[in-house]
């Protein structure tokens, strides 16, 4: 069943399906909310009933939520937080920038009282960062306090691109300066 | 000599020779209408999607000489200062200056003010803002000619919903929209900016009809309960034609999609 849907289109039965993304249940029928192709997964266990969904026909607006990886590019630094702009939701890339904030506590999962902000980021790091709450008015809460998060790319006060050394230090290849990071571990 | 500065008249008057059925050009004939259409006909409609390479989503309307276009911005994050679960539908409703008999302001009027708002309104219950957090999504309606104030109403919603389709934004339906004109007892669908001037007052339905709900009435003038409820049924009729014209519209766009790739 790979049919062109658009939204309000009648899909089936409410019990015969699970709603999934693209689609809405009400009453006692499911609905597409979004125009795209219907698609029927399996089931995820035995037992419960086929998944129906809607995949949209073109790249959306990605929005952050809860739990979303995201990756930035830190704009300022003071000793309370980092504030960073959030280009790329999951895989993703924003069509425009959301702003979130990375707190001294966020930083790392240890020795939280210990951070300095300062030997964690720059400005103009790009780190990846995982959302924890949907924050204040003005931007989201991230952290970076797992192994896999943290800067992934970082440039040394010479200009040249650093390499990471441990988890919390980088190193100029040209000049071989030390400096302070809170380094995400490589993807192998 | 008489007084330059007074403007003198004629010393007689006479009234103007009028030959007979000179002004019945004049009133409107709801059996006769200029463009040939019934009273319960809307004007053929033409819709596009994605006429805004810029915009995330956008349409573009045309019925007869009504002209209207729509861009679809977000949904992105919330400039104001204010926090929402929910997120925030902003609606702009524009006519271009060049668009009627008369030259409108750049700047909005009273009346494009209260179309921006019914505009939310109409569209909002559709649009399932639960799903955007702390988002806002701006819909921006450009008319480019207009022939009908109530007509340009309900093809901005129309018009606006195809493009928040296009966009990709969730929503429960595709919202239609359809104008009616009460001219005396008669009902007359998608009245024309000429045959406007001569009505008693309007609707304007806005309507999802696979859902079959309503989600914005708005109606001017003094009519009675029966009439009201007579306009109603043809515009819920009239919506459901129109949003066939959107489903195929938007079918469209991804075969053309599915076959250009």
């Amino acid at each position: 069943m790979n049919d062109i849907v658009t939204p309000g289109q009648r899909l089936a039965h409410a019990g015969d399906y699970k709603v999934s993304s693209g689609t809405y249940q009400k009453d006692d029928f499911i609905y597409a909310s979004v125009v795209g192709i219907s698609q029927i997964l399996p089931p995820e266990k035995e037992g419960e009933s086929p998944i129906i969904t809607v995949t949209r026909h073109k790249e959306f607006n990605p929005i952050p939520d809860v739990g979303s990886i995201v990756t930035g590019r830190i704009i300022r630094v003071n000793q309370f937080s980092a504030t960073m702009t959030i280009m790329v939701v999951g895989t993703a890339p924003c069509k425009e920038n959301f702003q979130g904030v990375i707190r001294v506590q966020d930083v790392r999962a240890t020795e939280r009282d210990k951070v300095q902000i300062y030997k964690s980021f720059r400005p103009g790091d790009v780190v990846r960062a995982e959302v924890v709450s949907l924050g204040d008015a003005r931007s989201y809460y991230l952290s970076t306090a797992k192994n896999e998060l943290g800067v992934i790319f970082a440039q040394s006060m010479a200009g040249y691109t650093m390499i990471p050394v441990s988890w919390e230090e980088m190193i100029c290849p040209k000049t071989k300066v030390v400096e302070h990071r809170k380094c995400a571990k490589p993807e192998s | 000599m008489a007084d330059r500065k007074r403007v003198t008249g004629p010393e007689k008057s006479v009234v103007p020779l009028l030959e007979p059925g000179s002004l019945s050009a004049f009133t409107f004939d709801p059996e006769k209408r200029k463009d040939g259409r019934n009273i319960d006909r809307i004007r053929p409609v033409f819709m596009k999607t994605g006429v805004v390479r810029q915009a995330n989503g956008s349409a573009y309307l045309e019925a007869g000489k009504l002209k209207v276009a729509c861009g679809v911005y977000g949904p992105r994050q919330t400039a104001r200062s204010k926090i929402s679960s929910r997120g925030i539908l902003n609606c702009d409703f524009k006519f271009s200056p060049f668009s009627g008999g008369r030259r409108r302001a750049y700047i909005k009027d009273s009346q494009e003010k209260e179309y921006s708002l019914v505009l939310r309104q109409a569209l909002a219950p559709a649009v399932r803002l639960d799903l955007l957090p702390k988002s806002t999504v701006d819909v921006f309606v450009q008319v480019l000619e207009s022939d009908g104030s109530a007509a340009c109403l309900a093809a901005a919603i129309t018009c606006a919903a195809l493009a928040l389709a296009d966009a990709g934004i969730e929503m429960l339906d595709a919202v239609a929209a359809c104008a009616v004109g009460y001219f005396d007892s008669t009902i007359c669908l998608d009245p024309t900016d000429e045959e406007e001037t001569y009505q008693s007052g309007s609707l304007v339905l806005s309507y999802m009809p696979s859902l079959n709900e309503v989600t914005h009435v708005i109606q001017s003038g003094e009519i009675g309960t029966t009439t009201t409820i007579k306009a109603l049924e043809l515009c819920v009729d009239a919506c459901a034609q129109i949003q066939s014209v959107m489903q195929q519209t938007l079918a469209a766009t991804i075969k053309e999609k599915i076959n250009g790739a």
